[in-house]
């Protein structure tokens, strides 16, 4: 049988949560592996990887022999770039989206008062 | 290709049980209303646990049900408390509703109040946002519906995608709003029941500490704090709830439709009956790498994890949970958008003299071309159901300023409501496509509100309130 066909993603991971996909014959048992260790092993042919820092993972897959239990062949392995968005910029996010919730709350509740005392009919 | 915990027999019967009382269950209510007010609008006089219990029931979406769970597995303990934020729209909203019902007696939609307020071109523009929102959600409920059922019972995704949509179709063309509310009440008992029953039979087949061990030696940025996805996402996942309740008129009919003076206390219960929902949801999804479970695709972490710890009878619940979750927020995207349609297209551009029973019939026409056009969008399975919801994000939090100012400061600048919508909506996708789906809310809110408050503080537009009330109801035949 000819050798499954890995596909990571295309893009640059942000979140370090990705999927890795491959094509290959139904009914057999995948191994799947990450910078040379065990990932997943058994029928499905996708795996979401969650969690990961930010650096580059190396993916293969292989068909496992029905008998033997060993890897019969290796799909040519491919690699994924984690790099997240800078801690800077996500704090200063953070910081405009706190400062836009509190103005809308203060909005809302300094209106509801008005509301209540008949003053914005 | 995954193994499914239940047999697709035990699917259809389930399913084929449900669908028949929510069919039964909106024809029986349906019969009562014979007027477009009663149809829509449940006859403005829904009471309190009614009220509060479709705010709530509608709300916990199939997406709380399995994006948290989602979320949670990519993006860790902020994704999972990043949703539960969701409820500060539900609870911020609660005061609106009851400014609403006092400034618009004979109001039907979000549209005749942006209408009004903000004239013909605000109005477009906010339409095509509302719209493009609807769909989304009702795209990403139907690609839920698939995906479950696929993942606990093997049934295939068109069919099942196919079947759930029909039956929420169903039931909302013959019940319109008491039938959505009405079935609404019995979901969401169901609902907590269930994430009550399952949540706790999780937690005691799986300790925490040893969730926790495995997180921490496997996916550290799981626990991160300082993730910087997360971080994000926190109040972008909050002003996205925001913006939807704000703007979207599943909201607004029921505060037309709730009784006066109920409408504050049932959303702000709703609320917080809401908040724990997706924080039990999520943490289940937090146990599938210690158990070993392959996650072929994000968004069937959930049931994945639950028919795997609880077996067949775990399965079986979740599978009615989220069933309940998802028709309670199907049929009420297709009634509101239903009424959003016939109010603000069929009768303000095209019959304003329309009867009742003409405009009840029409509802009833859009609520069957919105079910077609959701199964056609659904087919494809376009995207996961977590980027499906956020892309929409950015659209919606551009609304949360000009809503919110609009309603209560009298002078907000028309034109800086407009131009918030429009380039809080393009700045919002502008950071989906260059930082990632957790900032497009966040940004978007950003630059709609600096719109607003600038256009306001320079150029403030005076506005009587009494035109708001000046909306006129249909005539209805002896």
């Amino acid at each position: 049988m000819s050798p499954p066909t890995i596909k990571c993603p295309e893009n640059t991971s942000n979140t370090g949560a990705y999927r890795i996909s491959w094509k290959g014959p139904d009914d057999v048992v995948y191994r799947l592996e990450e910078n040379g260790t065990l990932l997943y092993q058994g029928p499905h042919k996708a795996s979401t990887v969650t969690g990961r820092q930010a650096g580059v993972y190396s993916y293969r897959v292989g068909l496992m022999s029905e008998t033997s239990r060993e890897v019969q062949s290796w799909s040519q392995p491919c690699r994924v770039e984690v790099s997240p968005p800078s801690l800077a910029l996500a704090l200063t996010l953070f910081s405009l989206g706190l400062v836009v919730f509190l103005s809308t709350l203060v909005l809302i509740v300094r209106g509801h008062k008005k509301h209540r005392r008949g003053e914005l009919q | 290709m995954t193994e499914a915990v239940l047999t697709a027999e035990t699917g259809w019967i389930i399913l084929g049980a449900f669908s028949v009382a929510w069919i039964a269950l909106g024809w029986f209510w349906g019969r009562r209303h014979r007027t477009f007010d009663g149809h829509v609008l449940a006859g403005r006089n829904v009471g309190l646990a009614l009220a509060t219990a479709t705010a709530m029931a509608t709300w916990v979406t199939s997406n709380t049900t399995m994006t948290a769970p989602q979320l949670a597995y990519q993006l860790g303990i902020w994704g999972m408390v990043g949703y539960s934020l969701g409820a500060v729209g539900l609870m911020m909203f609660a005061p609106i509703a009851e400014r609403v019902k006092r400034l618009m007696p004979n109001g039907y939609t979000s549209g005749d109040f942006v209408r009004t307020r903000y004239g013909r071109l605000g109005w477009l523009v906010f339409l095509l946002i509302s719209l493009f929102y609807g769909l989304g959600w009702l795209v990403s409920m139907g690609m839920a519906g698939g995906v479950l059922l696929k993942a606990l019972t093997g049934i295939p995704y068109h069919v099942g995608m196919l079947t759930i949509t029909l039956v929420c179709v169903g039931y909302t063309l013959l019940g319109g709003l008491s039938a959505v509310i009405g079935t609404d009440f019995i979901q969401s008992v169901i609902i907590l029941v269930g994430l009550v029953v399952v949540g706790v039979a999780a937690f005691t087949h799986l300790p925490a500490a040893e969730v926790h061990s495995h997180l921490a030696e496997n996916r550290p940025e799981l626990l991160n704090l300082l993730m910087p996805a997360s971080i994000m996402f926190l109040f972008n996942n909050l002003l996205f709830g925001v913006g939807e309740i704000f703007h979207s008129n599943v909201w607004w009919s029921r505060a037309f439709a709730f009784r006066k003076g109920k409408g504050f206390k049932a959303f702000f219960t709703a609320g917080l009956l809401w908040l724990p929902v997706p924080v039990a949801a999520g943490a289940i999804a937090l146990a599938a790498p210690g158990l070993g479970i392959n996650v072929p695709a994000l968004d069937m972490v959930g049931p994945l994890v639950v028919g795997r710890l609880l077996g067949t009878a775990g399965a079986v619940t979740i599978l009615i949970v989220v069933f309940c979750s998802l028709a309670s927020s199907l049929d009420s995207l297709l009634a509101a958008t239903s009424d959003l349609l016939v109010e603000d297209v069929y009768r303000t551009l095209w019959r304003p003299n329309a009867s009742g029973r003409e405009l009840r019939w029409a509802a009833r026409v859009i609520v069957l071309v919105l079910g077609a056009l959701a199964i056609v969008l659904c087919w494809g399975r376009l995207t996961t159901l977590a980027e499906m919801i956020h892309f929409t994000g950015a659209f919606v939090a551009s609304t949360i300023w000009p809503i919110a100012a609009g309603l209560y400061w009298s002078k907000t600048n028309r034109y800086a409501a407009i131009l918030g919508m429009i380039l809080g909506s393009a700045a919002g996708l502008y950071a989906y496509f260059t930082i990632g789906f957790f900032t497009a809310a966040l940004v978007g809110a950003i630059v709609s509100m600096l719109c607003v408050v600038a256009g306001t503080l320079l150029f403030p537009q005076p506005f009587e309130w009494s035109r708001l009330g000046e909306l006129r109801r249909p005539e209805e035949e002896a």
